[in-house]
């Protein structure tokens, strides 16, 4: 690994641990003072004043390093629950998008700039904005290397980087081809959203074999390649071109989504309502963009090559580089292989540096790559690291809240809420998540935008 | 929950927060002018009311058709008694928010005589 300390130093140094823990030592001290009123401040989080009436005193040093949903909420959180903290928030990227907007937009619902935004508008004041990228982490000496060279030391730190969409796993695929050769893809930004779904649009007009792709491995949203498919077929028919079209959709593995009652629902829905065949154990391999071909591996029938006029193609999502090749990442078990950070599921802290924690996709638990974990998550760890901070065990937990407005038409939604036991929790109770309705739709398409706006504000638990 | 749904209405309501804000403030105005009997007065109260409500009303009536085609959807994607719920709530809750807030100018307009009638006597007096 390169070492971009401008000291030269490199590999573990011992007498800046020791340094950095007896500093740690001594921030928990201080903070201890003000133990019972941790939770008030944190409660006070969904409150609309600035700060806190009683906030928890510390000279801490915070590192956020993401500046995306979780890293946002996170400051404005933090910044409002301690009080004296250096706060400093790591990320090169100003723009903001709004993620879950992007299906609308590949879908044709909603224009580009309806998901496009500035982070300026939502980083607190007295958070300090390193604009760079993290290009090491170095926990053993509490301090992170940026790709400009600069070097941050932290008592804390917050990982928040979201993932990496590895359009280098598929031979051929590069994510410059979105919206050329028939290639969709929803996931990368509102630009090749927007392209998405003007390679859609053509094939609405032209019709023939269209093919939805769900890649292997944790995906963030992993409802929308769902919602492509259904939003794509129901396009056809609104243009009247169903019966043009033949729509394929390929899983890596024998199910549609992770909650067994809506998986339960699709394999039914798909074949039987929408006449879309759906091929299991199916991942892509390979593509040939000019001649419009993809090849697949399949368990059942090896490695074959299909043709299409239209492809969604998401590719499989692993933690971003600096962080799965750093010590932060899990080194074995299911989490490993996307280099995903290695925390608690329940706390959120990491499970060998006590004074690392992490919110949102990068994270290595079971379930939850959307925005909706994020706002649930956060409050949790906002609360663990005040915690730590004044010397106590991280009690609060989060249950894996994991929320998925499944959108099976232009104009109807299934609101899908679930934890880690799969069990569904429903916000609004008189909302089924079993059906689909109107009102999920009213709420995906006129309520979430502004419901995430506040979140990033670090108003919503 | 109540202040995170009030964050989620301020962001909601975005670039027309001034313009909300600038009408509630000249409606406030005006309710704090005819509480003061200047200007204008409660009367012809009822008129102003129903003539409110009238407002609302048509603009309940109006959401209740255009809404679901205004969000993308069709009758067909209303589902069971929550969606048309859901459909009646929204409308109502538009058609009250018209009528408050036209109420104050109708009434303004609408009780402006008596006052200056009776400022008038009591110039004279
Ligand atoms: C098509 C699509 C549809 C979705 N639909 C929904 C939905 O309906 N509902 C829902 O709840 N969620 C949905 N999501 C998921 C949701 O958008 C994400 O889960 C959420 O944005 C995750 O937040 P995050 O902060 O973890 O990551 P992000 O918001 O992606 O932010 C990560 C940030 O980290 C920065 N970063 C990365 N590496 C580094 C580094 N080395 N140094 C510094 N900074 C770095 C990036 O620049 C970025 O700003 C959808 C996502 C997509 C793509």
């Amino acid at each position: 690994m390169t070492d971009h300390n401008p000291s030269g130093s490199e590999g573990l140094d011992l007498k800046r641990l020791v340094e950095a823990c007896t500093r740690r030592d001594f921030l928990k001290l201080s903070g201890m003072g003000t133990g019972a009123v941790a939770a008030g401040a944190l409660g006070a989080g969904a409150l609309l004043h600035s700060e806190p009436a009683r906030a928890v005193r510390t000279d801490a040093r915070i590192v956020i390093v993401g500046a995306g949903a979780a890293g946002l909420n996170a400051a404005n959180r933090l910044r409002r629950a301690l009080d004296g903290a250096e706060i400093t928030l790591v990320d090169r990227r100003e723009d903001h998008y709004y993620q879950p907007g992007l299906t609308l937009v590949a879908t044709g619902v909603w224009p580009q700039s309806k998901t496009e935004d500035r982070n300026e508008r939502y980083v607190p004041r007295g958070v300090n904005w390193v604009k760079a990228m993290v290009e090491e982490y170095d926990p053993e000496n509490n301090r992170i290397v940026t790709d400009e060279g600069e070097t941050l030391e932290y008592d804390y730190l917050v990982v928040t980087t979201g993932l990496e969409l590895r359009f280098d796993h598929i031979e051929g695929m590069d994510a410059d081809l979105i919206g050329s050769h028939g290639i969709g893809c929803v996931y990368d930004n509102p630009r090749h959203a927007a392209a998405t779904w003007s390679a859609i649009d053509d094939y609405l007009a032209e019709g023939g074999k269209g093919l939805f792709i769900r890649p292997p491995g944790a995906i963030k949203c992993a409802g929308a390649p769902l919602k492509m498919t259904m939003i794509t077929e129901h396009r056809l028919r609104q243009r009247g071109m169903r019966g043009n079209a033949e729509l394929h959709y390929y899983a890596p593995g024998d199910g549609l989504f992770s909650q067994p009652d809506i998986d339960d629902f699709l394999k039914r829905h798909f074949p039987e309502e929408r006449d879309i065949n759906v091929h299991w154990h199916h991942r892509v391999k390979g593509i040939e963009p000019e001649e419009k071909r993809v090849t697949f591996e399949s368990d059942e029938d090896g490695e074959y090559t299909e043709s299409y006029d239209f492809i969604h193609l998401p590719p499989s999502m692993s933690a971003p580089k600096p962080l799965r090749e750093s010590e932060l990442a899990a080194q074995e078990g299911s989490h490993a292989d996307g280099g995903w950070l290695e925390v608690d599921q329940y706390t959120l802290q990491h499970k060998r540096y006590p004074n690392v924690f992490g919110v949102g996709d990068c994270c290595g638990v079971p379930i939850g790559k959307t925005s909706a974990t994020v706002k649930n998550m956060t409050p949790v760890m906002v609360e663990n690291l005040v915690q730590v901070i004044q010397d106590r065990d991280p009690s609060a937990e989060f249950d894996g809240y994991t929320s998925c407005p499944l959108i099976t038409e232009i104009g109807q939604a299934i609101l899908v809420e679930f934890n880690y036991d799969l069990e569904m929790v429903p916000t609004f109770g008189f909302i089924s998540p079993y059906r689909e309705h109107w009102m999920a739709w009213v709420m995906k398409e006129h309520l979430l935008l502004p419901a995430y706006n506040a979140m990033l504000h670090g108003r919503m638990s | 929950m109540i202040m995170e749904a009030i964050a989620t209405a301020i962001q909601f309501l975005g670039g027309t927060l001034p313009a909300v804000i600038i009408l509630a403030i000249v409606n406030l105005i005006l309710l704090a002018l005819l509480i003061a009997r200047v200007g204008s007065s409660f009367r012809n109260f009822g008129r102003a009311l129903g003539s409110a409500l009238g407002v609302g009303g048509v603009v309940a009536i109006l959401s209740v058709f255009l809404l679901p085609a205004h969000t993308g959807a069709s009758w067909a994607n209303l589902h069971g008694a929550v969606d048309y719920l859901g459909l009646f709530v929204i409308s109502a809750g538009l058609g009250v928010a018209a009528a408050a807030a036209v109420f104050p100018p109708i009434q303004y307009l609408l009780g402006m005589g008596s006052s200056s009638r009776r400022q008038h006597q009591s110039a004279r007096a």
